[in-house]
């Protein structure tokens, strides 16, 4: 089913299809995630959310709740909102060229602790802490709240009059980001054809198979939290902040983690968590149901875009204009961050000469939209990757071509290789050339979409990107790793073990990675923008060598050799050609320690970006009497630069392009126009796809090989998320002549758009 | 109110106190401490604490623990034996069926029961209806899919 392209280097570890590192505890049950954790003492925390979308809490009466037996206290802002400024959940060191040159000043649109208002239908309001779950969420429903209702801003459109969200956002204007260049009107006039479109994108939500949750405890001056994070020693750092504790007072450490998708890059429970741990003194849980998490964790952006391309004959896009409209929800978190990247996909990667595009973020009194694999990459993707399909469908030259074109003429356009998109996009149309037949009823369609995706942010300069690692030897040739770097079910733990293991010649068993716990690990960034095979495998890669060459010096004075002829292979340390001249790895280590010999590594990684590519090209069945269209085949080719373990990668890729699938198909969060209430809160009302829901995802990896990576290893996680629904919206139109300009691309919106392909089978202009 | 039930857990003969809204995922996971069975959505759709209940696969979240008075329940931590992994299990294992874990042992308990019926010429579509009642939000559900088509392909059997 896979190919895997394999650039020839001789590896005898790195490579390798390898079991998972925890696999085996995760298929006995044996695995511990935070609602698995067991304390003495511990206190069940639960959040009492508002049911008004936009209110001044005007009081919080916690009397009746109080008298529920077993509850210990209730917070509101009537009692902590002197000792907990800002929530700072959006401060983001590792983002902040994008902004905040004052790391910790607050904001508009900061998310607070309790600031005595309520922004949407589920924001926190209030926390009961009892010593049962059963107490907490008897007394959570007899927490009186008397709210001053203000009206609600449920639409993204500018009304004048609209009431503020907060104070000091113009507007309700959460951010911007404008990108303007060449001359778009002479190039507009020019053009061979113009197609302008409205897209609107759905907001999507990670829903992670864990609900979110975490536990804190105060012991010996010390705050613990174990939480799903996916950056620890960002998490440490704002909660260190937040609390007024120095660093060195507060460890944030993940158990297993059960997914996370960007969701864990944002605070949620754990301010509330360590509020309570530190007020009750004991141990406090606070785990949310899975409606809380739909509600109460971070989505993806909707978007309501109207954009047009102007075309050459060939079908280049010549220009790019419009504006975007991204919905913020009720707080910024990473709404600029998420703005700029969605305004660089759109252009960057075709270097389209003339772009004029306005994105704005909006608040609005919904649940807040934040990271999510592929962060900004998805809506571009849809507009930009239909828009090519819809001028070359109007001007009869065949799109993946158009594509190709472009792309080679961009090469080196901003630094950046697009050899292995054009490699993708060859492999992806050789896979899927052309439908097969279609059923009767049915037209049959095939389409392509591409991209290319940088591993970490550390490709803009000033940019603050970190991974650090350090490798133990061990005196009988074991080594211990110790990385900053999250396993949110990736396998980067495994891929790390197998890069130190290359490193000394020693198979999986003998390595141990230790990752992210902020009280033993190195700094690291976190897991998000595909960056921690890519960084913090660097950094291990480097902290290995490091250690080896320190083991190697040694060998050198004890074998008498010159170090440039040592090697290390199955536990020996010998001089090539010479194997005589040997020693065994572990004697040499116990006589190192018996000489107070230091051989332990650092490793810092550079800071350096790359960019993996991928091209994804769908076929889909689509029933002509009734919309209902059927994705037949999803084949997904990724450039990852080296497959450390393919067997990873594969699921990374299937993954990913599955949760695109669900995207381009199925998945919307819903919230109620009257009442801003979520209608898809449970995974009744918001549909993931099943087994049976989507084919079999076909992949196939190329590498070639990044200097800058461990091995020449790029990120992985987010190519495969970001196309599916431009390919499955290029499959429809090429079935049926249109395709849906909305996500999720349902049957009712699929008939639609067959039924305006009836009546003007071109498509046209926006006037 | 409390009673006590009897049942049988993974093999074993127990004897629970249990509140009479008590459910058995609950039970299971606080009164035994078999922490392996999840909860992802506790309404029943995602399939993550599925439980094997006197031999058919049930939602631990739709069951009260009374109910379980008398009947024989099988979790994730009982499908080993005397430390081996199941076939299932170590083809889970081999495959990278596993990425974050949290519906593997719902996964498994499914698999298990579908095994009884999947053959070995049956096609994608046909395992995948077999987990279908099993959400997994990480792996696509291809390598699952390959890990129980391998254990039909050399004849293993719960």
């Amino acid at each position: 089913m896979t190919t895997v392209h394999q650039s020839g280097a001789p590896f005898q570890v790195v490579g390798e299809r390898l079991p998972k590192v925890d696999a085996a505890d995760k298929v006995t049950g044996r695995t511990e995630y935070v609602d698995d954790l067991r304390f003495r003492g511990l206190l069940v925390a639960r959040l009492v959310r508002s049911w008004e979308p936009h209110a001044r809490v005007a009081a919080v009466d916690a009397s009746a709740a109080l008298a529920v037996p077993g509850v210990v206290a209730v917070l509101s802002h009537e009692n902590i909102r002197k000792i907990f400024p800002a929530l700072a959940a959006t401060y983001d060191p590792a983002c902040h060229d994008f902004e905040r040159v004052e790391p910790f000043a607050p904001e508009p649109g900061d998310a607070s602790l309790f600031d005595g208002v309520a922004r949407y239908v589920g924001d926190p309001v209030a926390v009961v802490v009892a010593e049962t779950e059963e107490a907490a969420v008897e007394a959570a429903g007899m927490v009186d709240v008397r709210y001053e209702p203000r009206p609600p801003v449920f639409s993204t459109e500018p009304e004048p009059g609209s009431p503020l969200l907060h104070e000091g956002a113009t507007g309700n204007l959460a951010s911007s980001a404008s990108i303007s260049h060449g001359d778009c009107d002479a190039a507009f006039a020019a053009a061979a054809a113009v197609v302008g479109r409205r897209f609107e994108t759905s907001k999507q939500k990670q829903a992670q198979m864990e609900p979110t949750g975490c536990v804190a405890e105060v012991r010996g001056g010390l705050v613990t939290v174990w939480s799903p994070t996916q950056s620890p020693h960002r998490a440490r750092h704002t909660l260190a902040h937040l609390f007024g504790l120095p660093l060195n007072r507060v460890r944030v450490t993940p158990p297993a983690i059960g997914g996370g998708f960007g969701k864990g890059d944002a605070l949620t429970a754990e301010p509330y968590a360590v509020a309570l741990a530190l007020f009750t003194g004991r141990p406090v849980k606070l785990v949310y149901s899975r409606t809380e998490d739909f509600v109460g964790t971070e989505s993806r952006h909707p978007t309501a875009s109207d954009v047009e391309a102007a075309f050459d004959a060939d079908g280049r896009v010549m220009a790019l204009r419009g504006t975007i409209i991204m919905d913020a929800g009720a707080y910024l978190s990473h709404s600029p961050r998420i703005a700029i990247v969605l305004a660089k996909q759109l252009h960057e990667m075709y270097a389209i000469p003339n772009v004029d595009i306005e994105v704005s973020v909006r608040f609005t009194n919904l649940p807040v939209s934040g990271a999510f694999r592929g962060y900004g990459g998805p809506q571009a993707a849809f507009i930009i990757e239909h828009l090519i399909d819809l001028g070359a469908r109007q001007l009869g030259t065949d799109p993946a071509t158009a594509r190709e074109l472009m792309l080679g003429e961009a090469e080196g356009h901003l630094g950046v290789s697009r050899t292995n998109v054009i490699a993708c996009v060859q492999r992806g149309r050789a896979k899927l050339p052309a439908p097969g037949p279609a059923a009767p009823g049915t037209r049959r369609g095939v389409g392509l979409a591409c991209v290319n995706w940088k591993s970490g942010i550390a490709d803009k300069p000033g940019s603050f990107d970190r991974s650090v690692a350090s490798v133990r030897v061990n005196e009988d040739a074991t080594l211990d790793v110790l990385s900053g770097a999250c396993d949110l079910g990736t396998g980067i733990t495994t891929t790390l073990a197998q890069i130190a293991a290359e490193v000394f010649g020693l198979n999986l068993a003998a390595v141990r990675v230790t990752a992210a716990d902020t009280e033993a690990t190195p700094f690291d960034s976190g897991a998000f923008s595909s960056r921690s095979l890519f960084r913090a495998g660097g950094a291990v890669l480097i902290a290995a060598e490091d250690a080896r060459s320190k083991v190697l010096s040694y060998a050198a004075e004890v074998l008498e050799a010159d170090v440039a002829d040592l090697e290390i292979s199955d536990g020996t340390v010998s001089v090539v050609g010479a194997p005589a001249m040997s020693t065994r790895l572990k004697d040499l280590l116990h006589r190192g320690l018996m000489e107070s010999r230091d051989f332990n590594g650092f490793g810092d990684a550079p800071s350096v970006g790359a960019r993996s590519a991928c091209a994804q090209v769908a076929e889909v069945e689509v029933d002509t009497a009734t919309g209902q269209t059927t994705v037949v085949r999803l084949v997904a080719v990724q450039e990852v630069g080296r497959a450390i373990n393919p067997t990873i990668v594969e699921g990374q890729i299937e993954g990913g392009v599955y949760q695109g699938l669900g995207y381009a198909l199925a998945e919307d969060v819903v919230a109620d126009k009257e009442s801003g209430a979520l209608l898809t809160g449970t995974f009744m009302d918001y549909r993931l796809l099943t087994a049976a829901d989507g084919p079999r995802i076909e992949t196939e990896i190329i590498e070639m090989p990044a200097e800058e990576g461990p091995f020449g290893a790029k990120g992985v996680a987010e190519p495969g998320i970001i196309l599916t629904a431009a390919a499955v919206a290029n499959a429809i139109l090429d079935a049926v002549g249109a395709a849906p300009t909305a996500l999720p691309m349902t049957a009712e919106r699929v008939l639609a758009a067959l039924r305006q392909a009836a009546s003007e089978p071109r498509a046209t202009s926006i006037p | 109110m409390t009673q006590t039930i009897r049942l049988r857990v993974n093999g074993a003969v127990r004897e629970v106190g249990v509140a009479d809204d008590e459910l058995l995922c609950d039970m299971l996971r606080q009164r035994l401490d078999l922490t392996g069975t999840k909860v992802a959505c506790r309404e029943g759709v995602c399939g993550s604490c599925d439980v094997l209940y006197d031999g058919a696969v049930v939602r631990s979240c739709l069951v009260l623990a009374c109910q379980a008075d008398a009947a024989s329940v099988v979790t994730v931590e009982g499908l080993a034996e005397d430390g081996c992994l199941s076939p299932l299990q170590q083809a889970f294992v081999e495959t990278g069926a596993v990425q974050c874990g949290f519906c593997t042992p719902g996964m498994l308990i499914a698999a298990t029961a579908a095994l009884c019926e999947a053959s070995a010429d049956w096609d994608d579509h046909e395992f995948a209806e077999a987990i279908a009642g099993n959400l997994c939000r990480c792996t696509g559900y291809a390598k699952i899919i390959d890990a129980i088509r391998q254990v039909v392909a050399t004849g293993g059997t719960r």
